[in-house]
């Protein structure tokens, strides 16, 4: 009895073993290297509208800057899984890897979608309720759309909702842009002004002889 | 289920894409910059070290001024036989021209040799470990061919078991 049990242990670590060695290999997915450097990967073929590649990267660039830097991959192929193309069509556990192959130091909210539905990994505990409410797309338009409704509703869940009135739009992202460029603009316009003023003050005096040999224009409007 | 292997991070995973010959445009060797002539191919190719994944970076093989929109490299002044636009391992290759896997890394401006990957060194007794399609290449790594649809790992350090397949996108 005893010398079975010692040989069908040995049996499952030798299965467990060959069962380790021929795990194929992962991390030659494309999205795990581009989503190294930018929020979205985009599918290779076909396209992604411009006009929703501009509002995805928006919404997660958004997200980011309210505290929740998700990362989405769009996957319409198995060329877009590279070496992992086995992983096609089970987007929860493609989700599940991609977040463990980019996360660093910390769990990485990651939506993957795919043409039958969407995964997530590291988005709290109703993601995946609220991913799986989105009917599958059927375009890769329509899984750009569906990513950005899980990434607004991902967001908010986690207690960081994005506005949704500029959705598409991304006004808002804009008005943040738009601030610093105003405060570095602030004094060059100042300094116009106080230079516009000190040449209408100066229109009050007698003019210079100098003055008037570099301001002809001045002084024929001056006679008109 | 496939297993994950994380990016490397911190100094001899961030490489640089291009070496002062490229920078300059300048020939290596028999490869010249040329503006885009001909048909190219893709082949594939992931480095590993020290059980972490070695980024390589889009732009190898394009002189500046890059024209780069997020992740991806675009276009430049011109570019060699062999070039990344994106940075997947994904390589283009002049169909017209015998590469080498040496050839890729005389163009990225990286050591390659059984003692040397990139930045990272072993010893001869554990040297750099070269596949080509999921075989292993034991001669030396640099004289590995580059053709259309191989698919290649280079690791030192921890083993990881190599893919022998890569479903390569149409070329563009």
């Amino acid at each position: 009895m005893r010398a079975a049990t010692t040989a069908l242990a040995l049996c499952l670590v030798a299965a467990l073993s060959a069962a380790s060695a021929s795990r194929a290999l992962a991390d030659a997915d494309p999205p795990s290297d581009v989503l190294l450097l930018q929020n979205v990967y985009y599918p290779y073929h076909p396209k992604v509208s411009p006009q929703l590649q501009a509002q995805l990267d928006d919404i997660t660039a958004r997200a980011r800057r309210a505290g929740f830097p998700i990362k989405v991959a769009l996957v319409a192929s198995r060329s877009d899984l590279g070496a992992v193309g086995q992983l096609f069509g089970h987007v929860a556990s493609y989700a599940s890897l991609l977040q463990r192959e980019i996360a660093y130091l910390r769990p990485q909210p990651t939506l993957a979608v795919m043409p039958n539905g969407y995964g997530t990994d590291a988005t709290g505990p109703q993601g995946p309720t609220i991913v799986n409410r989105l009917p599958p797309p059927r375009t890769v338009d329509g899984m750009a759309r569906g990513a950005i409704t899980a990434v607004e509703q991902l967001a908010a869940a986690n207690g960081h909702p994005l506005k949704t009135n500029d959705l598409g739009g991304g006004r808002s992202a804009h008005h943040r842009t738009s601030s610093p460029a105003l405060f570095l603009f602030a004094p060059v316009l100042l300094l116009v002004l106080a230079v516009a003023a000190r040449s209408l003050l100066r229109r009050g005096r007698p003019t210079q002889p100098a003055q008037d040999a570099a301001g002809s224009c001045d002084r024929s409007d001056d006679g008109g | 289920m496939p297993v994950p292997v994380p990016a490397g991070h911190g100094a001899g995973f961030q490489l640089a894409p291009r070496s002062t010959a490229v920078g300059h445009a300048s020939a290596i060797g028999r490869l010249r910059c040329a503006p885009r002539l001909g048909a190219r191919v893709l082949a594939h190719v992931e480095l590993f070290a020290a059980g972490r994944v070695v980024p390589i970076p889009p732009g190898i093989g394009v002189a500046p001024p890059l024209v780069r929109r997020g992740a991806y490299v675009s276009g430049g002044r011109c570019s060699y036989p062999i070039r990344t636009t994106e940075p997947t391992g994904l390589l283009e290759l002049d169909s017209d021209v015998h590469l080498s896997l040496g050839d890729l890394f005389a163009i990225w401006g990286q050591p390659l040799s059984r003692t040397r990957l990139a930045a990272f060194r072993t010893t001869a007794r554990a040297p750099v470990r070269a596949y080509l399609d999921g075989r292993r290449w034991r001669r030396d790594p640099r004289t590995m061919p580059l053709s259309a649809g191989a698919v290649v790992v280079l690791e030192v350090g921890r083993y990881l078991p190599p893919h022998a397949r890569y479903s390569f996108p149409r070329a563009q």
